[in-house]
Order: C-alpha cells, then sequence, then structure tokens
C-alpha cells in the first residue's frame, strides 16, 4: 500500500508537472484539490487519464470522482479495490 | 490614427540586435532558434506548468513590454500567430492517432487553440478588456496591429499589448522542409550569408515580439507607428502604389530607411528588388530575416528593429544619421505583403 | 455611420442554404444525429450536428475538386450564397473585404497526414498538410469571390466568427472598407470531438441547454457568413436590409482557460458593451440568442450574466445549438444569421426540448418557432476557450 501512495505521488507529480513539489512532500491524507495542493479540475481530468494509463482503472462521471481523487488516500483504496 | 509604441518585449534569436548572435548561440544549420530568458523572472513554476514553449515566450515577451513601458494597466490584449500552438497540436493530435482515439488528456488539447497566447496574457495580466488573436499566414501579426490601430482610434488612451508570436518545433520544421521552404545548404559562415546566394528556401525562425502601444503621445513614446497596410494578391508594384499612397497621406516624400523581408529565396527576394526598384528608395535599405528566421510573424520582429533605430536604443547599432523615418516591406513568398510605415517621435 | 446586414449565407446541420435551414426550424426537426462521415470510432456512441454531406457532394455542388478541406468547402458553400447578394457593380466599384474565422483550419486534412507521418517522418501526404493553417481556407474563398482589399483570419475558438463580425463592422464605421464578408467556418474533427470529449463535456444524447438535465454539449459543424455594408451606400443601393448592426462588446472573462466565472463576468461585460455601443437599455432587447452550449458551466456562467443584466424582466431566448450542435468557430455567424432574421422577420427561435430550468439561472428558454414582430433588438452571445466572450447586437433598420 506504501509503495502504491509512493507511486501514486510521483505520478502525480510528473503528471501535473508540479516542478515545485517533492513527492515525498505530499502527505497521504492532504486535500489535493482547492486550499491542499491547489489542483483544479483540468488536473482531476489529468489524474483520470493517469489512473487509466497506469492501473487501468476508469473513472465515469457516476462513480463519484471528487471523493475518490480527493487524497492520495481515497485514490490509493480505489485502486486496490478496482485494480483487475 | 498613429500609434505610438510605449514599451517592447521580445523572445526571439537576436535579443540584443547590437550583438548579432554567433551561430552556436541561436543557430543550427538553417534554422534559428529563440534565445529564451529565464521564465521565472515572468510567471511562476506553478502558474506555468502547463504552459507549452509559445505561451511562455508570448507572456515574457509580453511583460517585457509592459515594464518597458514603465508597468501600469494594460486595457486589451490583440495577438497574431500564423503558426499558432503548434507544440500543443501536435501532441494531441501524435496521441489522437497513437492511442486511437482513447485515453486522451485535455491540456494538451485546451491549450492547443490559436487564442491561448492572448487568453494566457489577459489572464495573467488579469485583463478583462479587449481580446482578439489573428491567425492569417504572413500577415497574422499586421492583421492584429490594424485592430489595434483600430482600438486607439476609438479611444485613444488605451493601452494595448499587440503582439506576433509564432514557435517552430522538430514536426514543423521536417514538415516544411518537406515542403522545401529552407534551404538545402547548411550554413556556417556570418549570418548574412542566407543572402545572394541565387538558390530557394530560406532559413526557419521564430520569435515573440509583444509591443505596448496606445493612441496618445506621452513621454515613454519610442516611435510611432504611423500606418500598416497589407496587401492580398496584389504584384510587387501594386505594394509600392500604395506605400506612395502611404507616403502622401502622411505628408511625406521619402523614408530615411527601407527594412525589407529578404529571406534569402530568390523568387522571393527578386520580387522585393521590383517593390524597391518601384518604389523608388535611393537610400539606405536593411534586411533582418538573417538575425531572426523566416516566420509567419517575422514581421513583428522587423517593426522591433524599426522602432528602436528610430528611438536610438544603445542596444542597436546606430547609423551615422539616426533615421526619422522607416518604411517596412514584408512578404513570404506567393502569400500576403505587407507595409509598416514608422516615425520618430 | 452606421453598418447594415444586406446578405446571409448558411450551411450547418439543419441545411445548405438559408431556406433549408428556416424550413428544419418550421419543421422543428434537429440536425442532431449519427454521424455519416466523420471517421471517428465513437461514431455509434455519440450524436452529432453534422452537415448531411460527404465531402465529393459539398465539392460536386460548388464545381471544386473533392481533395479540399471541408472547412475550404463549407466555408466557400455559405460565403457564396451570402456574396450573391452583392451585385457586381458594388463588387467592382467598393473596396469589399473578406475577415473570416476558424479555429481548427484544416485540420481534417492534417489528420489524415498524421495517421502516417507517425509512422515516418518522411511519411504523410504533403498536399493534405498544406491545407493545415487557418488562413489557407480564406485566401481560398477570397480569391474564389474575387475579394483582395481586405482578408484575414481571426481565431478565438468559440467566439471567433463574432469577432470576424465585429472586426469588418469596425472596419466600415472607420471608413477603411465599404462591404464586408464576416464570419467562420469549422468542419467536424476526430481533433475537436476528442478535445472536448477529454473534458467531459460532450452529452451522448441531444443536448438540453438550460435544462436541468444537461449533460453536455453536441459537436457540430458549418460555416455561415453575413454581408455588412456601409449604411448609406445600402440605402443608396437599394440593398436588401435585414438590420443593422447596433452595438458590439469583446471582453475576456480573465479566469480560466477553459471554464468561465461563476458569476459570468466576461459575458456580462461583453453584454453591457454591447448594449452601451447602441444606446440601448436592458428592457429593449427582445431576444436573446444565447451562447447556449449545454454544459454545467456554461448555463450557470451565462445565466448569471443575463439575471445580472436583466434581472426578472428576462426578454425571450433560446439555445440554437441544441439544433445545430456546436459549431465552434462557425458558431457567432451561424447564430448572426438567426438574429439577423428575428430582427427582419420577428423569427422567435426555439431550444429542441425543455422540460426543468436550472437551479440558479432558472432560464425558460422559447420552445416553440414563433413570429414575434414587437421584437426590434437581439443580442447574440459567443463565448470560447481562453476566456474570450464576444456579444453581437442588431437592430431594425
Amino acid at each position: 500500500m506504501d509503495a502504491l501512495k509512493q507511486q501514486l505521488k510521483e505520478l502525480l507529480v510528473e503528471h501535473l508537472n508540479l516542478k515545485d513539489v517533492k513527492p515525498e512532500a505530499i502527505a497521504d491524507d492532504q486535500p489535493i484539490f482547492g486550499e491542499g495542493l491547489g489542483l483544479d479540475s483540468i488536473d482531476a481530468l489529468e489524474i483520470i487519464v493517469m489512473l487509466q494509463q497506469h492501473f487501468g482503472i476508469r473513472l465515469t462521471k457516476a462513480d463519484n470522482g471528487p471523493q475518490v481523487l480527493a487524497t492520495v488516500n481515497s485514490m490509493a483504496d480505489y485502486i486496490t479495490t478496482h485494480r483487475k | 490614427m498613429a500609434l505610438f509604441i510605449h514599451g517592447i518585449g521580445s523572445v526571439d534569436p537576436a535579443p540584443a540586435l547590437g550583438h548579432a548572435p554567433e551561430p552556436a548561440e541561436a543557430r543550427a544549420g538553417n534554422r534559428l532558434h529563440a534565445i529564451e530568458p529565464n521564465y521565472l523572472d515572468f510567471i511562476d513554476a506553478r502558474a506555468s506548468r502547463r504552459m507549452s514553449r509559445i505561451v511562455k515566450m508570448g507572456i515574457a515577451a509580453a511583460v517585457q513590454a509592459v515594464r518597458g513601458s514603465g508597468g501600469g494597466p494594460v486595457d486589451g490584449v490583440v495577438a497574431g500567430t500564423g503558426w499558432g500552438c503548434l507544440e500543443d497540436t501536435v501532441a494531441f493530435l501524435q496521441k489522437l492517432v497513437v492511442n486511437g482515439e482513447d485515453m486522451l488528456s485535455p491540456t494538451s488539447f485546451i491549450y492547443s487553440t490559436h487564442n491561448t497566447i492572448a487568453a494566457q496574457v489577459a489572464y495573467h495580466l488579469k485583463c478583462r478588456g479587449y481580446n482578439n488573436t489573428f491567425s492569417h499566414r504572413n500577415i497574422s501579426f499586421e492583421s492584429a496591429l490594424i485592430d489595434a490601430q483600430l482600438l486607439a482610434h476609438e479611444q485613444p488612451a488605451q493601452r494595448l499589448l499587440v503582439g506576433g508570436i509564432d514557435e517552430l518545433t522538430d514536426t514543423s520544421f521536417t514538415v516544411l522542409s518537406r515542403l522545401k521552404t529552407f534551404k538545402s545548404q547548411q550554413p556556417g559562415g556570418p549570418l548574412d550569408e542566407l543572402y545572394d546566394q541565387g538558390t530557394p528556401g530560406t532559413w526557419a525562425g521564430e520569435g515573440a515580439t509583444f509591443f505596448l502601444v496606445s493612441g496618445e503621445a506621452g513621454p515613454t513614446a519610442r516611435a510611432q507607428l504611423l500606418a500598416v497596410r497589407t496587401v492580398s494578391f496584389g504584384t510587387p508594384e501594386k505594394a509600392a502604389a500604395v506605400a506612395r499612397q502611404l507616403l502622401t497621406a502622411n505628408q511625406l516624400t521619402w523614408v530615411d530607411l527601407l527594412i525589407t523581408g529578404e529571406n534569402g529565396d530568390q523568387e522571393n527576394d527578386a520580387a522585393i528588388q521590383r517593390f524597391a526598384t518601384d518604389f523608388g528608395h535611393s537610400g539606405p535599405v536593411h534586411k533582418f530575416k538573417h538575425l531572426c528566421g523566416e516566420y509567419p510573424t517575422a514581421s513583428a520582429f522587423a517593426l522591433r528593429l524599426g522602432a528602436e533605430l528610430l528611438a536610438g536604443t544603445e542596444s542597436t547599432p546606430r547609423p551615422a544619421d539616426i533615421p526619422r523615418t522607416i518604411l517596412i516591406y514584408n512578404r513570404f513568398q506567393q502569400q500576403h505583403q505587407s507595409l509598416m510605415l514608422l516615425q520618430a517621435c | 455611420m452606421g453598418v447594415a446586414v444586406t446578405g446571409v449565407g448558411i450551411i450547418c446541420a439543419l441545411g445548405t442554404n438559408q431556406d433549408e435551414v428556416m424550413a428544419s426550424f418550421r419543421a422543428h426537426a434537429s440536425g442532431i444525429g449519427p454521424a455519416q462521415h466523420l471517421p471517428t470510432r465513437h461514431r455509434d456512441d455519440y450524436v452529432f450536428g453534422e452537415v448531411p454531406l460527404s465531402n465529393a457532394a459539398l465539392a460536386a455542388q460548388q464545381g471544386l475538386p473533392a481533395r479540399l478541406s471541408r472547412t475550404i468547402l463549407l466555408s466557400h458553400h455559405a460565403a457564396r450564397e451570402a456574396y450573391a447578394s452583392v451585385p457586381a457593380t458594388l463588387r467592382e466599384e467598393q473596396r469589399v473585404g473578406f475577415i473570416s474565422a476558424t479555429s481548427v483550419g484544416g485540420m481534417d486534412k492534417t489528420e489524415s497526414f498524421f495517421k502516417d507521418y507517425v509512422q515516418a517522418s518522411t511519411a504523410g501526404d504533403l498536399r493534405q498538410v498544406i491545407n493545415h493553417d487557418c488562413g489557407k481556407s480564406t485566401d481560398f474563398v477570397a480569391e474564389k469571390l474575387g475579394i483582395h482589399d481586405f482578408v484575414t483570419t481571426i481565431s478565438t475558438a468559440c467566439s471567433s466568427s463574432a469577432n470576424a463580425i465585429m472586426l469588418g463592422a469596425r472596419m466600415i464605421e472607420s471608413g477603411q472598407l465599404d462591404i464586408v464578408v464576416a464570419g467562420g467556418a469549422d468542419p467536424l474533427t476526430r481533433f475537436t470531438f476528442n478535445g472536448f470529449n477529454t473534458l467531459m463535456i460532450v452529452d451522448r444524447q441531444q443536448s438540453r441547454p438550460l435544462d436541468a438535465s444537461r449533460e453536455g454539449l453536441n459537436l457540430g459543424e458549418g460555416a455561415a457568413y453575413v454581408v455588412l455594408m456601409r449604411a448609406d451606400l445600402a440605402a443608396a443601393s437599394g440593398a436588401n436590409v435585414f438590420c443593422q448592426l447596433s452595438g458590439f462588446g469583446n471582453t475576456n472573462d480573465a479566469h480560466h482557460q477553459t471554464a468561465l466565472s461563476d458569476d459570468g463576468e466576461g459575458p456580462f461585460l461583453a453584454m453591457t458593451q454591447a448594449l452601451a455601443a447602441a444606446n440601448l437599455q436592458p428592457a429593449d432587447i427582445g431576444y436573446v440568442n444565447l451562447h447556449g452550449t449545454g454544459t454545467e458551466n456554461n448555463d450557470l456562467a451565462e445565466g448569471a450574466a443575463i439575471r445580472r443584466i436583466f434581472g426578472e424582466a428576462v426578454p425571450k431566448l433560446s439555445s440554437t445549438k441544441s439544433f445545430t450542435g456546436h459549431t465552434l468557430a462557425a458558431s457567432g455567424a451561424i447564430e448572426a444569421v438567426f438574429s439577423a432574421l428575428a430582427v427582419r422577420d420577428g423569427l422567435m427561435f426555439p431550444n429542441f426540448s425543455f422540460a426543468t430550468p436550472v437551479e440558479g439561472p432558472a432560464l425558460r428558454p422559447v420552445q416553440q418557432f414563433h413570429v414575434d414582430t414587437s421584437v426590434r433588438h437581439v443580442l447574440s452571445n459567443s463565448f470560447g476557450f481562453g476566456g474570450n466572450c464576444s456579444s453581437l447586437l442588431f437592430s431594425r433598420a
């Protein structure tokens, strides 16, 4: 699980081009949108594609995206449950 | 309807005109590339994380132009780009084709539209005023200038950013090379070997040049654009006739300096000779495309050169007599022709 | 001085000329349906506002080669129809401009080129990629129509052709031109369809702007042009005057690359400027042709701006994109044609379907195509990526 979270953090920094953020500086339960990491709706769409590419997870509008994408913890949980 | 130039910002292959770039610095074969600044001086890392190179070049040039004018608010942004945001366009196209219309992400698409540069400049400066983008081949920048001139006529006090921006990418260079746009010989000597080779083709270039302009003079004005005109589907002689009309309309009988858009292509340059002959200019002539290469908005670079010559800026090679009037004539192959008439302030 | 609209040309999913398009509205027949010509793998999963003609058929109608980009074929089709209203004597004696708009240029051809190019950089048919730049279609059509006094192309995403019409009017008002053919064209492409789809704002069903059940836009295609003429020249030459272009506004929302601000500041400023330029009050407006894409963000932002300007006294309004799809750079001109007809003939264009208003702005669109000859002034909105917001105001001559 920790390895998955670390991988997620590295992928976030790489895919979203967060040059000013070190992966290890992202806390597992830190909100990544809004005030937290300062990401926005475009980043959410990028993360959805990232999850599809790296974990084969297809999130649709019906999948309660905001909750799934809220933190590294919530993404890791979702991946663990839904990964084929 | 004169437009006064109060500030100039440019990211191009010749940042300091007085020191023409060394071949190693800005030239790779028949390709000149922009010398880029440290973008952190203009945009913070977080704000620029999705921006492609052309958007960063545009913002840096726009911010330089505002700073050059002494700062202050901007009331509108008008941009011209012949090629648009190629890097993002190609990135999205590539993924579209390779991934078979699947697993596509939005960023390169939403930054691929031609208006992204003017939009991001407006966003960066929080400018809610007039905003427009022209994309019409080699008169994209002139179209933007014509729009800015209308705006200044409508409300002279407005401070407007007007610019020409084009980026060269590996893909566009490859495709344009296959279309035989560029010279096949690899240059190695001085930059002005671009000219007088009697061969087809030119060198590739790129650049982002913004001007802070207004309809009012004031102490910061460095030069004034008296007129800008485009000539479509016409001969060089027709353009020369239009140039003479522009002079007459501005109570001029000659100009001190002619700046022309020779690009080394024998046919293009022969047409420019026809223009010069018909126009009847007997004074000095400057060329500029050996400094910036050929690209659709290279005329923005020429306007920068002209304005800096008129202002007598220190970084510019001063001619013996600093000119008071300059006519810029540009063309690219069989496309459009353009004229810009400049006067010192 | 005044600028008159004296001719229109249109091609979209509703028909290939003004008469066909109006017949579709009278029959309440939308142009939204499965794509027959767009070569996308998502063809069976989405609906489109496609012009119901292949490139070959479009080309044959105009006596043009079928290898041209769809952008050129659409643009020339509509521009030719518009320019036919201008007599030869005026074409020769007056200063005429052609100002076109497109967001993707010859992207349909570039896509074909790229399919081979990604395999090897020496592959791909160069005759396709030479159509790529936005100016290509404009130059082709201008030369065909014989217009050369001024030619340019505007590309501000979905507000492009509204800005083309605005520039045309300003060049006439400043005395630089007498007649301008202004509008725009965009074809359906995989590039734009997949692009909008990455934003998850494409509805799989027919779009439902202003309705609480809306889920996004349908992509469409088409072209439209209006003929703008110096008002005194229009009167002197006995032109068929549809209306005056009495005002316009161009602003930037400066909020986000793709989304409008919650309070619709950019749209509010654009409409406010248009009203001020025409010296009119909100109560003078009889109909608003909304940008109305059918996305959640557009409905809320444009709705907020409408409420800020009109309060409770909202005029008749609708989004014709539920009939045509979102035609991107062409949409401002297509809707300018509808607006010109709304002023001249009192035609009130409906939404295709509507049941429940959106919470918040709670706007109720026109639901039946009908005639209301009391309408004297019509606003038309066009907003785009990059925060570009434009409004045009058309008034009875």
